[in-house]
This record gives C-alpha cells, sequence and structure tokens, in this order.
C-alpha cells in the first residue's frame, strides 16, 4: 500500500473518531433517547462543546471528499512521489489536530490547520498533472 | 491520464477556487477575528458570501459522486466518446453553477445543476455496460 493509500485508510479512522466524540459529547447533552430520537429542535439543546465538534465533524467530512479525490488522482496517474507521500500525513496530521482545535477554541490555529490540510490536497491534485 | 481523470483534476481544482471565494465574501462580511473563532454564536451569510457557501456546499455534494463516477469508469475500463463528452458536461456545468448562484439566474441554476447530475448518471450507467 502507497503511503497516500494509507494516510487515507487514516483519515477514515480520524472521521469515526470525529463521529464517536461528537456523539459522546450529543450524548452528554441530551441522553441516549435524545440521540436516538428524531432530534427536533437540536440546536436549541446542545451545549456549545457539542455544537463546536458537531461543526468538525461536518467539516471532516467536506474535507475527506477533495482528499479523496486527490488521493485517486495521484494513484490513477501513477504520480506517487516524496512530495505526495508528505502531503498526504500533512492533510492527517491537520485533520487529526483539527479536532481538538475546534473543541477547545484554538484562535487562530485552528484556521491554519485547516489551510495546511487544504493545501496538502491542492499539492497532490497539482501533483497528479505532472 | 485519459480526459476523464483531467477532468475530475479539474473539478477538484475549481473546489478549491470556490472555497477561496467563499471565504474572501465571507470574510469580507463576518470579519477575519469571528472567522477564526469557534462560531459558538451562529452566524447566517447574506447576499454574496451565502451565495457562494450554498454554491460551494452544492459542489461538495456533486464532486463526490462525479469521483465515483470517474473512478468506475476508469477502473472498469468503459471510457469512451460518451463518457468523456459527459465528463465534460460536468465541468462545464459546475463552473456555471457559481456566476448562475451569484447572480441568481433562475431558473438557469437549477437546469445547469440538473446537467451536471445527468451527464454524472450518464457516465455511472456506463461504467455497468
Amino acid at each position: 500500500m502507497s503511503p497516500e493509500l494509507a494516510a487515507l485508510a487514516a483519515t477514515a479512522f480520524i472521521q469515526l473518531a470525529a463521529v464517536v466524540w461528537s456523539q459522546r459529547a450529543l450524548e452528554a447533552d441530551i441522553g441516549h433517547d435524545g440521540n436516538t430520537g428524531t432530534r427536533e429542535h437540536l440546536d436549541e439543546r446542545l451545549s456549545e462543546h457539542a455544537k463546536r465538534l458537531r461543526r468538525a465533524l461536518a467539516n471532516h467530512t467536506e474535507n475527506i471528499g477533495l482528499f479523496i479525490t486527490a488521493v485517486v488522482l495521484v494513484e490513477f496517474t501513477a504520480s506517487n512521489g516524496w512530495i505526495t507521500g508528505l502531503a498526504a500525513w500533512v492533510f492527517v496530521a491537520a485533520r487529526a489536530l483539527y479536532l481538538p482545535a475546534y473543541a477547545f477554541g484554538w484562535v487562530p490555529w485552528r484556521s491554519v490547520i485547516f489551510t495546511a490540510g487544504l493545501l496538502s490536497c491542492f499539492v497532490m491534485i497539482i501533483a497528479s498533472f505532472f | 491520464m485519459t480526459p476523464e481523470l483531467t477532468a475530475l483534476i479539474l473539478a477538484a481544482l475549481l473546489q478549491i477556487a470556490q472555497f477561496v471565494l467563499f471565504s474572501v465574501l465571507a470574510q469580507r462580511q463576518v470579519g477575519r477575528k469571528y472567522a477564526a473563532s469557534p462560531r459558538d454564536t451562529p452566524r447566517q451569510l447574506t447576499g454574496y458570501a451565502g451565495r457562494a457557501q450554498r454554491a460551494m456546499n452544492n459542489h461538495f455534494e456533486g464532486l463526490i459522486l462525479f469521483t465515483i463516477a470517474v473512478v468506475a469508469v476508469t477502473y472498469a475500463d468503459k471510457t469512451s466518446a460518451l463518457t468523456v463528452l459527459c465528463a465534460l458536461a460536468y465541468l462545464g456545468a459546475r463552473l456555471l453553477y457559481i456566476p448562475a448562484y451569484l447572480f441568481g439566474w433562475a431558473p438557469w441554476r437549477s437546469l445547469i445543476w440538473v446537467v451536471g447530475l445527468l451527464a454524472t448518471a450518464v457516465m455511472l450507467v456506463a461504467a455497468l455496460f
């Protein structure tokens, strides 16, 4: 398995961690019944902490799509190299840090971390041209 | 590299460009400080910033399906003139979708969106046969 594909697998585990963390925060606020219920007026019943984690999860879901695209392009065009491997793992590190950065309000580092992840995708997509 | 993969690269780059556009417009509206904060008090973006945000979110949805379609036709070795045409149609539609949203071209925005979805659907069906 190439480093890029390994990074993709790691990203899926970060997604899992984001789901578990945000779910735990959600259940701490509205309980198990509230979680399995139909979640009417959810926003009014959640704490700031839970809502931050839900926004972090939503952001991760968006960016994982772009990263999948980048990995697929690198693999299909056989553009793998140290740059794409490095970029892929920078993405993993950035997305792993993004969760605590959102949950604990690291300003402006959350934005810096996000940008690092986005730039990594950008580098990989550009690399697949060559 | 197949033309479909080239279209996928350009579509992904387009999404990054859409993010930049959204980010600039949104920060002009709510300020850099709010954007970097954990946004505990939600703020609804209005005007061009809100439109750019909705256009970007819509492309996140469309891009995932298009990625599946390109991966499927490429892996299954089912690329043809039709799938190339579809990939180009998708790219063209998603490009036009941005001004269509920003400048409120109704009902053209919806029609442009349908073109993108149909192009993706045709590629997915083509991958089956």
